[in-house]
């Protein structure tokens, strides 16, 4: 999937302003309650419904080692082939035509598969569990 | 032209293809002077090239092309039994094929570095038979290339008729399936049934209504019809109708199924919504109370479920689909080894879910490879041991209910219990105490423990893909067993019983710290009620006394990685592992036993190895479904 140029989603954590292409996006909705996973990573709150979908539901802010920003929190829920994964935003979102200098552009393939990483090394548990 | 766009057809047809050449060679090998199977792979071949060509992979093009002049040689002139000398080339082609289409589905470029010294061999082969062959007479009706049509139904004109036909039935009669399918039996021996309502099996469904439809083709005539509905004693009324268009009678027969190719994921998807709107039918019904809207919320369900049926079928796919890449692999393996293998596949008709299917390849490839290079003996070998020269290596699927099993049967040189039980104790595998207590199957089952398989039989040809542990992790994962028997000198039997459908199982559905957890059924030998007076803490550890001996059991949810599991409650239940030797778990709270639709997880908890996916339930709630590994997984360190 093509994530460099084209408009993004943009928001702004404790730290920094980040962008997800809206090419890698299928909607984005309210939170909604999720159910916690045993031995998932901390950044994983947890499986969610939606619209008749389980959703696995990622805490950006805690995957990027921030914490949230202003605004209310947003759940974004990823475009096919990860459309069974969302990422919860804790801040407000906006959209812009193109991320501008200060905006770090971010793959949500390559974010998720560094905590899939994670949870391999770790033997397919982890210790952080919620 | 974006080529992209017609990769997924071009794969998707390739597989077909190359799966029905490899059957039609198996089947020349069996009857080589059938000259119509010989037309077949020539037209397998010749559509393969075709795609090849539209799609642009050259060396594709130029095997598929150079194997087509060559069969053409034959297929022109009245010996394909000549091909029997060439079977090599020609796999060796398919293989080549293969590992084409195999690259392009990886995302790999459709190039292969046998392809172009294989189509030089294969042309200087096909130029060395031209004048060979040249001299022979034609076959007597060559076949067009074009694809051949589809076998017409058998026509029969008969003097039967056709009536429309409505029973009544005894109220008692449909709860009991078995007993429509004998009342449709005995109707069978009337005329022909060939359209019948409510469709088999009836299910336990009293709500259906006690009544059944059907048409039915029959020499008697209709006072006769209706003396024989009277003895069958299980009807109480019937209406008889003769059919608006007697002739031709062929129009009643169910007509041929006709296939269409839908995407996988879409499948999945349409069964996400079936379950969706199932769960919010069931909804629906629990908070009605007005009687007809009730009636309509059941008669919703009732479609539902053959809706759901539906799809189910749909999942399935015929383990045909894969059976080329195991057959083009012995030989391809075969040749390499220098034996000579006959190797068959019984049962490709049986069909597996899509998903189990595609688990189960990779496992099923290794176990083959396995017994050619482990089992099957060099030609000199088997001459001295009295054996064909040839060896047998065969692939059998049959179904039973809902599970399938796969055997994999060889006549090579078995399994020596004595010298696995040596080498598990050399390798500190077991004690010399219980390697002695072993009996010979436990002896065979060594061979899927970690580690024991390339410790014994390291090779450059099966030593370095998955192990016999990774073939029963495999099969396990999909909630299936493996079993091994052998005969020291006279070969190895190894079976493995899997589900059909991995989509909807059956589960407990358990409570276990709060969360919710399904279990599968097949990992649960039964389930206790947690008796204090049986059970002992020693060391931290939980042992329950049962029949089978002091087992170790351990909180699900400390199994499974839950931090803060606690203590299990007053009520707490024990599920035993069907596992011999493993103990089980704890849980709070049984809830019942449910039929529950997997649906996998996705990145990033895929990688837990605890949990096989997950599912929505009745009401709404997740329960996560547990890897039948945990339950005989040894508990976190307290």
């Amino acid at each position: 999937m093509a994530t460099d140029g084209g408009p993004l989603l943009t928001f702004r954590l404790s730290r920094s302003a980040y962008g997800l292409p809206l090419a890698t996006i299928a909607g984005v909705a309210e939170p909604i309650a999720c159910r916690p996973v045993p031995g998932a990573p901390r950044a994983v709150l947890g499986l969610a419904e939606w619209r008749g979908c389980l959703l696995t539901v990622v805490d950006l802010a805690a995957l990027l080692h921030e914490t949230p920003g202003h605004g209310p929190a947003t759940l974004v829920r990823l475009a096919p082939p990860l459309d069974r994964t969302a990422l919860l935003v804790g801040a407000a979102v906006r959209l812009e035509p193109a991320g501008d200098d200060g905006v770090t552009r971010l793959d949500p393939a390559a974010v998720l598969a560094r905590l899939e990483a994670e949870i391999v090394s770790r033997g397919g548990e982890t210790s952080d569990a919620a | 032209m974006d080529m992209a766009r017609y990769l997924d057809l071009f794969l998707a047809e390739s597989a077909e293809h190359l799966a029905s050449a490899e059957a039609t060679l198996v089947a020349l090998e069996g009857a080589p002077d059938d000259g119509d199977a010989l037309r077949r792979l020539f037209r397998h071949v010749h559509s393969l090239k075709g795609m090849a060509a539209t799609m642009g992979f050259a060396d594709m093009v130029g095997v598929a092309h150079a194997l087509e002049d060559l069969l053409d040689l034959f297929r022109g002139c009245g010996a394909p039994r000549a091909l029997l000398a060439y079977l090599t080339l020609a796999w060796e082609a398919l293989a080549c094929l293969g590992r084409i289409v195999d690259a392009v589905r990886e995302g790999r470029p459709g190039r292969d570095g046998a392809a172009a010294p294989l189509a030089r061999r294969l042309r200087e082969t096909a130029a060395s038979l031209a004048d060979l062959v040249a001299s022979r007479p034609p076959l007597a009706s060559p076949a067009p290339v074009q694809a051949a049509p589809l076998p017409s139904p058998r026509v029969r004109i008969p003097r039967r008729r056709g009536f429309r036909v409505e029973l009544d039935l005894a109220p008692d009669m449909l709860p009991d399936s078995a007993g429509a399918v004998r009342l449709v039996r005995a109707l069978g021996d009337l005329g022909e049934v060939v359209h019948l309502t409510p469709p088999l099996p009836l299910g336990p469904d009293p709500s259906a209504g006690a009544r059944m439809a059907l048409v039915v083709l029959t020499d008697l005539d209709p006072t006769d019809l209706g003396t024989r509905f009277e003895a069958l004693g299980r009807v109480r009324r019937f209406t008889l109708e003769p059919v608006a268009r007697p002739a031709p009678l062929a129009d009643l027969r169910p007509t041929p199924a006709h296939y269409v190719r839908v995407r996988a994921d879409l499948l999945d998807a349409l069964m996400q919504s079936a379950v969706e709107l199932t769960l919010a039918q069931g909804s629906l019904a629990a908070s009605v109370a007005d009687p007809e809207t009730a009636r309509l919320a059941e008669r919703c369900r009732r479609v539902l479920a053959a809706h759901h049926e539906t799809l189910m079928e749909l999942r399935l796919v015929p383990f045909e689909t894969v059976a080329h890449r195991l057959t083009v692999g012995v030989q391809d393996l075969a040749k390499r080894l220098g034996k000579t293998v006959q190797f068959t596949i019984a049962g490709r008709e049986v069909r597996l879910d899509r998903s189990v299917l595609d688990a189960l390849v990779e496992p099923l490839l290794h176990v083959v490879r396995n017994a050619l290079d482990h089992g099957v003996e060099d030609l000199e070998t088997r001459i001295d041991r009295g054996k064909p020269g040839p060896g047998t290596i065969r692939l059998t699927l049959a179904r039973s209910h809902d599970r399938v099993r796969v055997t994999v049967e060889d006549d090579g040189r078995g399994l020596d219990p004595e010298a696995l039980r040596r080498t598990a104790i050399a390798r500190g595998f077991l004690t010399p105490q219980e390697a002695d207590r072993l009996g010979d199957d436990e002896a065979f089952a060594l061979v899927t423990l970690p580690g024991f398989t390339t410790a014994l039989e390291r090779t450059e040809v099966s030593g370095r893909g998955v192990g016999m542990d990774v073939v029963r992790d495999a099969v396990e994962a999909l909630g299936g067993r493996v079993r091994i028997r052998s005969r020291l000198g006279t070969g190895t039997t190894i079976e493995m019983d899997l589900p059909q459908t991995l989509a909807v199982i059956q589960a407990l559905v358990v409570r276990s710290a709060g969360t919710l957890y399904a279990v599968p059924i097949s990992a649960v030998d039964r389930t206790l009620a947690l008796d204090p007076a049986r059970t002992r803490r020693i060391d931290g550890r939980t042992f329950l006394d049962t029949d089978r001996g002091m087992l170790e059991l351990g909180s699900l949810a400390a199994r499974v990685g839950a931090a803060h599991s606690g203590d299990v409650g007053a009520t707490a239940a024990a599920l035993l592992s069907s596992e011999p030797g493993a103990g089980g778990v704890l849980v709070d709270e049984v809830l019942g036993r449910r039929e529950i639709l997997v649906r996998p997880l996705d990145a990033p908890l895929r990688a837990l190895r605890s949990f096989t996916g997950a599912a929505i339930l009745e009401d709404g709630s997740t329960a996560l479904v547990v890897d039948p590994a945990v339950m005989g997984r040894m508990p976190s360190p307290l």
